[in-house]
This record gives structure tokens, C-alpha cells and sequence, in this order.
């Protein structure tokens, strides 16, 4: 069931909490001018087939097959959630099964229910204890850094190892 | 009249043997990485937050195959190791470096010798492979992720979704199943730790 959950203003900070207070205002259906708020809600009764592009936070707790473009937004998979698809979004949280790569600006969490296999490039990073991951994670270098081992090279024209094991993890699995 | 609030702590899983170290390997195998201008490193797990960020801000790109979840899991379904190693599908030498940790105090010496090949043939030449393993008296009855820290010192984190079993292998045995690498530093520290850094030269 797709539900849009306006979450409670002392939780904005946590674009994923999408529980209601008992007394609250029902769900609303249609977009709002805040709609930068809301997270729309693919239960875990819907199976999505297609690319999905959106300009607000989406959580998937059903079955999904195909990419989500939502930079500038969050995007979660629940812990029944099951996706087959590239995420391209601000912040990313995994608590169910996923099976592609992460691209995004800000921080990639997955928590000790989840399985996933795919590749992230993200600005952070945080996995749980027990979480199973296979894939690789490459995190931005902020410039700062810039004395870290991959800028140590002086030679910018530095080859590429021929077997770059930018595995296609999650090209393969699917 | 009130009895008194106790507080509980869980010692359950505070080993007695278990104390941090700084790690020699580490030392040495952070420095060896420090000289690719291209650095891309495998870990077989188990996943720990600590150690992924810990390379991943200091190496190309990071990756983790948990295999010690992939183990845990198999068990149940008859305990057929190639099926786990069958998750190692990286082409050849494709690797500076390949963290095993204490994967193989959890396989038989048969198990060994097939990880230790695959492994072999990930490396890119110059790469290493850590290997670390608990002596006999000091191996712990649980399984432990080693989490770096600051200073190449390690601690140990309980790992309470891994039920699997031990096995010792003796430094005969290690030299054997190592003998892939035509380098081979070994460490050992009073809190039983062996640790083994093999180059592919």
C-alpha cells in the first residue's frame, strides 16, 4: 500500500521514523507544499516493477525491481523490504535485502537485519554487527585527506590495475 | 525494607584471555599498502564498522565478502565449505591486500589449504595476505571481530550472531599452508595472538 506519512516535527531529523501518534492526523494522499517531510510508504504487500524518480523521501518495505533516483532525499528499505535495483539518493538506510549499488552524497547505514551485496560510494558509512555484505565501499575522499594512500601517487597518469574487481557485484547476482 | 538495587553486569563475554594489543602486522601491512598508488583490499569478515572505515579512508576501495556469516549459515545446510568459497569470485590478482583475520581458527586443514590457494591467486603481485590465529591455551571459546584502533591497537568485540567451532592449528601447520607465500612475517603476543603477514613477491 503506498502511504505518505507526515512525521511528528520533533522527528525531522530522522527522515526514517514513519509511525503515527495515536490521535494524529491520518496520512495525507496528495503532495503538500512539505512534502520534504513526508515519506511515501511502498508497503510490504506491493511489488514494484520500474524505475522510480521522486523529490521526496521514499521507504520501500515491499518488493521492488528497478533503480530509484532521488538525490537530495532519503531513501530506506525496510527490514521485509527486498529490492533488485541502483540507488541514487541523499542518505541511504538498508534493513532488508538488497541486491545493487548505493551512489550517494551523505551517509549509507545498514543494520544487523539486513543483507546486501552490491557496491557503495558514499561520503559515510556504518554497518551493524551481523549484517551480511558483499560488495565493496568506496568513500569520498574529503580534500583534506588528500595525503591518504590512494592520493600518495605523484604520477597522475597511474594505470588502472587490469583486473579491477569493480566486481559488478550486484550485476552478477542479479 | 527495600532491598538495595544491584547493578548487573554482563561478564559473559569478557574472555579472560582477550586483552588488546597493538598489532606488529598491522604496523607493517599499512605501511606496505601506504606505497600502492592503487590500493584495493578484500575482507572476509566478520563485518566490523570500525576496521571498514579504518581502511576505506585509507585504501582505493574496500571490500568485504563475510565469509564467517556465509560459514554460520552453511552449517546448517551440511556444512560444505566450497560452497562458501565459491563467494570469493574476484578475478585473479586483483587484490593488494586480503584480511583474513581468525577465519581460518574456524576451518578443518583441508579447508585451510583450499582458502589459503584462492586467496594466493586474488593477490595482485607485491600483495599481502593478514592471518591471524589464537594459540591453543588462549583461543577463545566464542567468536571475536579484531577491532582496530588508533595506533594499530586491537581489541576484541564479541560477535553474538556467530556460533562456530574452533580448531587449533599449530605453527608446523601454519608454516605448511603459508608455504604459498615466498614471505612470511610472523608475531605472536602474550595474550596468544599469532599473527602472520605472507607477501606474494
Amino acid at each position: 500500500m503506498l502511504k505518505k506519512g507526515r512525521k511528528p516535527e520533533e522527528d525531522q531529523n530522522s527522515p526514517y521514523d514513519t509511525t503515527t501518534k495515536p490521535g494524529a492526523p491520518a496520512p495525507k494522499s496528495v503532495a503538500s507544499p512539505s512534502a520534504r517531510t513526508e515519506n511515501t510508504i511502498i508497503g510490504e504487500n506491493i511489488s514494484i516493477e520500474g524505475h522510480i524518480r521522486g523529490n521526496e523521501h521514499l521507504v520501500i518495505e515491499g518488493a521492488m525491481k528497478g533503480n530509484v533516483q532521488m538525490e537530495g532525499h532519503d531513501f530506506k528499505v525496510g527490514s521485509r523490504g527486498r529490492i533488485e535495483g541502483e540507488i541514487k539518493a541523499q542518505n541511504v538506510k538498508i534493513s532488508g535485502q538488497m541486491i545493487g549499488n548505493i551512489t550517494t552524497k551523505g551517509k549509507v547505514e545498514i543494520t544487523r537485519e539486513a543483507d546486501f551485496m552490491g557496491d557503495i560510494r558514499a561520503k559515510g558509512i556504518s554497518i551493524e554487527d551481523g549484517a551480511y555484505f558483499k560488495g565493496s565501499i568506496e568513500l569520498a575522499q574529503e580534500p583534506h585527506r588528500k595525503t591518504t594512500l590512494s592520493a600518495k601517487s605523484t604520477n597522475p597518469a597511474t594505470p588502472t590495475p587490469v583486473n579491477d574487481p569493480k566486481t559488478e557485484t550486484a550485476k552478477k547476482a542479479v | 525494607m527495600a532491598t538495595p538495587t544491584v547493578p548487573v553486569y554482563d561478564y559473559s563475554h569478557a574472555e579472560p584471555s582477550l586483552s588488546a594489543y597493538t598489532s606488529m602486522m598491522l604496523k607493517l601491512y599499512f605501511q606496505n599498502l601506504a606505497k600502492l598508488s592503487i590500493a584495493q583490499v578484500l575482507d572476509v569478515g566478520p563485518v566490523c564498522n570500525e576496521n571498514i572505515l579504518h581502511f576505506a579512508r585509507r585504501v582505493k576501495r574496500y571490500y568485504v565478502c563475510d565469509l564467517f556469516l556465509r560459514l554460520n549459515r552453511n552449517r546448517s545446510k551440511g556444512w560444505v565449505f566450497e560452497k562458501v568459497l565459491d563467494h570469493l569470485d574476484h578475478p585473479p590478482g586483483c587484490f593488494e591486500g586480503i584480511n583474513l583475520w581468525d577465519f581460518i581458527d574456524h576451518l578443518k586443514n583441508d579447508d585451510i589449504s583450499r582458502l589459503v590457494k584462492r586467496c594466493h591467486a586474488l593477490l595482485a603481485p607485491g600483495g599481502m595476505m593478514s592471518v591471524t590465529s589464537f594459540e591453543k591455551q588462549w583461543a577463545p571459546a566464542k567468536t571475536y571481530a579484531f577491532v582496530i584502533n588508533d595506533g594499530h591497537q586491537v581489541t576484541f568485540r564479541l560477535q553474538r550472531h556467530l556460533d562456530l567451532p574452533r580448531y587449533y592449528h599449530s605453527n608446523r601447520i601454519m608454516t605448511s599452508v603459508l608455504s604459498e607465500f615466498p614471505t612470511v612475517k610472523s608475531f605472536i603476543y602474550r595474550n596468544g595472538v599469532r599473527e602472520f603477514l605472507c607477501k606474494n613477491d
